[in-house]
């Protein structure tokens, strides 16, 4: 499914980020070509979630290159000079990707439809009702058209999930970038969002999706990359990574229940 | 419970604690009654001491000096309030960000107006023109662009108004500091993910939810500033207290119009509080706490 032949969407290059002593991502890479879903599967502390916070400048790269639909992100390379981007203008970039956190971050003193239209005013410039109108529409997408008008704490945790999803794609962004996105959720939960990230991943959006849902990774993703201990171990469609796995540690984790 | 129950059928013949007799509270009695009787005493003292001197005090009440003297201190307590919220919020945002000098500032600032007492800093401010006889504005080594002598510039309404807004930012900073560090670093990584601006940020998602944690310490804070407004007295600002007093300077009529600024003071801090209940509603929307019980629609399905 990969098509090698087409400009990546996410191109990421050999990148690196250190906590202090802690090298948490040791030079990771990965393309990503658009409508692709790739999940990336390890185990925590694999650095998973700080390569996906990395992609969207939430974390500062200490080294590597990151290209989002070919345009370098915070960073400008022009006649040989690389110059870190303005706060600014990284805001700007950052509207391209859209995150979904596994706490949900809704925001609490704003309604469902509220948070769904907050940055397409704020951020966007849309007018009020333009932005209420597609908002509506999202919220009916992932199935909480009767819950426009209530607070994130009167939701369960599936319902805050999917209302933070449509807040991601009202801002209309090239890839969906997905945090661990059902693992505070209760068990019988966790279906509700698996099943609207599936129509999103259906809709064409490039989606990477940091998971431990392997049935996510079976029926929907093009790619599983595996990392471990800040490296990729293997990167292969699901079958393949199942079929063939790089190392024992890739074996024991596809193979163990409970992931 | 369409299953059988496993336990032991116990029948009806078991006590039901619903039934149970209510109980005596000797010792609640006893002290409910000895307080209300204390109470009792106290208000017939108020009604009967003829010191108190009533028709007096109905009589200044809405004396047209007085009301002039209540409307300076409204007008002080809200210049003070809102230079101290308005410097408190850049002094916490100093304090937060990422240029040291300017933290050390709203540290040092904070340190100074937190340690010297109101009195003293009215009473330094009053006679500022001493240390620093005219003010000037010019560009280093170069031009005078603007000169003013201090006693021109800083009159007692002035040095009224800095003193206590400066007093009052150095509190409001340490409180609205608090109220922007509870808000959840969640909702800022998902603003930022969202590709929103640092100021949009603030104004538009920390902002309101800190005012959740600012709120009810700031309600105290203008109820305190009220009262102590009456301080700028010993500068000669005809406030509330300044005005009773020139009065009874010159009619002898000390307790009754000391009365009239007491309840004055009641009254509007009574209003503030009462106000400070609504404004805390408003703000606490979007927490549970803050409705409880009478959520439109229960959280799970």
């Amino acid at each position: 499914m990969t098509d090698t032949t087409r400009k990546p969407m996410v191109l990421a290059h050999e990148i690196r980020k250190r906590f202090g002593s802690n090298e948490v991502l040791k030079g990771v890479t990965l393309s990503v070509a658009p409508s692709e879903v790739v999940v990336i599967l390890g185990s925590s502390g694999s650095g998973k979630s700080t390569f996906l916070r990395c992609l969207n400048q939430l974390e500062d790269i200490d080294g590597g290159w990151i290209e989002i639909d070919g345009e370098p992100v915070g960073y400008s390379h022009v006649d040989g000079r690389i110059r870190r981007l303005s706060d600014a203008r990284r805001a700007v970039q950052r509207r391209a990707l859209g995150m979904v956190f596994q706490q949900f971050n809704l925001f609490q003193h704003l309604t469902a439809i509220e948070n769904i239209i907050e940055a397409p005013v704020s951020v966007r410039g849309l007018s009020k009702s333009a932005a209420r109108e597609r908002g509506l529409a999202l919220l009916d997408q992932v199935g909480l058209a009767d819950k426009a008008n209530l607070h994130p704490y009167q939701l369960s945790g599936g319902q805050q999930q999917r209302v933070a999803i449509a807040r991601a794609l009202a801002m209309e962004p090239k890839v969906m970038l997905f945090d661990e996105p059902t693992s505070a959720l209760d068990p019988e939960l966790v279906g509700e969002v698996l099943a609207v990230m599936k129509a999103v991943a259906a809709s064409g959006t490039t989606m990477i999706v940091v998971t431990h849902e392997m049935g996510f990774a079976r029926e929907v993703s093009d790619r599983v990359v595996f990392m471990d201990n800040g490296v990729v171990i293997q990167d292969a469609p699901y079958d393949e990574l199942v079929a063939n796995p790089a190392s024992a540690r890739v074996a024991s984790f596809v193979r163990s229940p409970g992931h | 419970m369409t299953q059988p129950s496993r336990s032991a059928p116990l029948g009806a013949a078991l006590p039901d604690a619903a039934r149970a007799e209510r109980q005596w509270h000797p010792w609640r009695w006893a002290i409910s009654i000895f307080v209300v009787l204390l109470g009792l005493r106290f208000l017939l003292l108020i009604g009967t001491n003829p010191n108190l001197q009533w028709p007096v005090v109905a009589d200044y009440m809405f004396n047209p000096v007085v009301l002039r003297g209540l409307v300076m201190t409204l007008w002080l307590t809200c210049l003070a309030m809102v230079v101290g919220f308005v410097l408190g919020t850049a002094l916490a945002l100093f304090r937060m960000g990422n240029i040291k000098p300017l933290a050390w500032f709203a540290l040092g600032f904070t340190w100074v107006f937190r340690s010297v007492p109101t009195l003293v800093l009215l009473i330094f401010l009053y006679n500022i023109s001493i240390l620093i006889p005219v003010l000037e504005l010019r560009i280093p080594f170069g031009p005078l662009l603007w000169s003013e002598r201090t006693n021109d510039l800083v009159t007692p309404f002035v040095a009224a108004t800095i003193g206590l807004g400066f007093h009052k930012a150095a509190y409001m900073s340490e409180i609205i500091r608090a109220g922007l560090l509870s808000v959840d670093d969640g909702q800022r990584q998902a603003a930022v993910a969202l590709g929103m601006s640092k100021s949009t940020m603030l104004r538009r998602i920390i902002l309101p939810q800190s005012m959740r944690v600012i709120v009810p310490p700031t309600g105290s804070e203008i109820i305190s500033t009220l009262k102590l407004t009456s301080l700028v007295s010993v500068i000669s600002m005809s406030d509330l207290l300044y005005t009773v007093e020139t009065i009874y300077a010159r009619t002898f009529q000390t307790i009754p119009l000391l009365l009239v600024a007491c309840l004055w003071y009641l009254i509007l801090t009574s209003i503030l509080q009462f106000g400070q209940r609504y404004v805390e509603r408003h703000f606490g929307r979007g927490y549970r706490s803050a409705q409880q019980g009478n959520s439109p629609d229960t959280a799970r399905e």
